[in-house]
């Protein structure tokens, strides 16, 4: 058994070592450091010993690294997160949406998002994308530890083609609504690669592009 | 009728609204479904006819793929290991951490609920403008944070 000294964790057993082997001429195979994900770690949970539970334990706590885990560039909006909250407890009806309606926005998103946020993309015959809310489009999702869902389920959707003027995506935001007001609430959100999308440029959602996680 | 799908009726003649996209057939639609279509690069817009070609059909050239950015975290971090990837998407895609400057949510150290440094502030409550747009009558004002 051996020991390993790690800051802010303290002494930490260890059950094996590699040792470092060196081959003559062959090539330095560089492998990436090891970074546990409360992901990786729940889904190894039953096949860890004792010590390594201790170990994950203590480095989860870390408050640094805690902010750094739970950072995402993406969540459910505050509308989604209270009909959710309220039919699991309460049994406050919510039947979800008939139609769900995709925009893309140039300006960042957050939880606090809606139909009337700054930014949404301005380009030449552009319009929010209407996904009829079924299980088509939004096929059941996998998973027992953290249940996960993509979509859209059944194939690639596009957006209209610009027709002039430009813009440069970075958010996409799914809402219950195309008014354009505060009344559309917004479900959930993403920033996206930058893309610029000029004239003749036809966004795309590729098929199961969007993943969403819950745990 | 099956479930989910959407009845069109057919109209004619100019159309002035706020338009939708529909990705099963490739035209824009009014708030009830009808297609509608533009012929000057979206100048002026009608209402679609049987042999019109969808708005895909007449402009487009080629796609651009909107990806989320933590499916790009995703495939550095497989390459280069967690911490270097998000250095590279640091340099590469900065919105994904937080808004940059001239975005209208970047203020310089803004903390979040949890007390992180996020720099960005809201620009919208929407529980606030509601308060002033429903139709409850005894409907106060909001009591929240500001906007």
């Amino acid at each position: 058994m051996h020991s390993l000294a790690l800051p802010g964790v303290g002494e930490v057993e260890s059950g094996f070592v590699v040792p470092k082997i060196e081959l003559p001429n062959v090539k330095q195979i560089i492998v990436a450091h090891f970074m546990p994900t409360r992901f990786g770690a729940e889904v190894l949970w039953d096949e860890l010993e004792k010590p390594e539970r201790r170990f994950l334990d203590k480095f989860f706590k870390l408050g640094a690294l805690k902010d750094r885990i739970l950072m995402m560039a993406g969540s459910d909006a505050n509308y989604l997160s209270k009909q959710l909250g309220d039919l699991a407890f309460g049994k406050t009806a919510y039947a979800g949406e008939t139609t769900i309606y995709c925009g893309l926005w140039t300006a960042a998103l957050d939880d606090t998002f809606a139909g009337n946020t700054t930014g949404e993309a301005a380009y030449t015959s552009y319009a929010r994308l209407a996904l009829t809310n079924n299980t088509t489009i939004f096929a059941a999702g996998s998973g027992t530890t953290t249940y996960s869902k993509s979509w859209p389920s059944d194939a690639a959707k596009n957006w209209p083609t610009s027709t002039g003027g430009s813009a440069t995506v970075t958010y996409f935001g799914a809402l219950n609504g195309n008014l354009g007001t505060s009344a559309d609430k917004g479900l959930v959100w993403a920033s996206v690669t930058s893309t610029a999308i000029a004239s003749g440029d036809t966004p795309q959602l590729a098929q199961n592009a969007v993943t969403q996680t819950r745990d | 009728m099956a479930e989910g799908e959407k009845e069109t009726r057919k109209r004619a003649g100019e159309y002035h609204g706020r338009l939708t996209f529909d990705p099963e057939n490739n035209f824009h639609t009014d708030d009830d479904g009808n297609t509608v279509v533009t012929e000057d690069g979206g100048k002026t817009w009608r209402y679609a006819s049987d042999d019109d070609d969808s708005h895909f059909d007449r402009y487009h050239q080629q796609f651009a793929g909107v990806d989320g950015t933590a499916n790009r975290l995703a495939e550095l971090s497989y390459e280069h290991g967690r911490e270097r990837a998000e250095e590279m998407l640091r340099e590469e895609q900065p919105h994904h951490f937080e808004p940059q400057e001239g975005d209208p949510h970047f203020a310089a150290g803004a903390r979040s609920e949890s007390g992180v440094v996020t720099h960005t502030r809201t620009t919208s409550v929407p529980d606030q403008k509601a308060a002033t747009l429903t139709g409850h009558t005894d409907s106060t004002g909001w009591e929240g944070a500001d906007a």
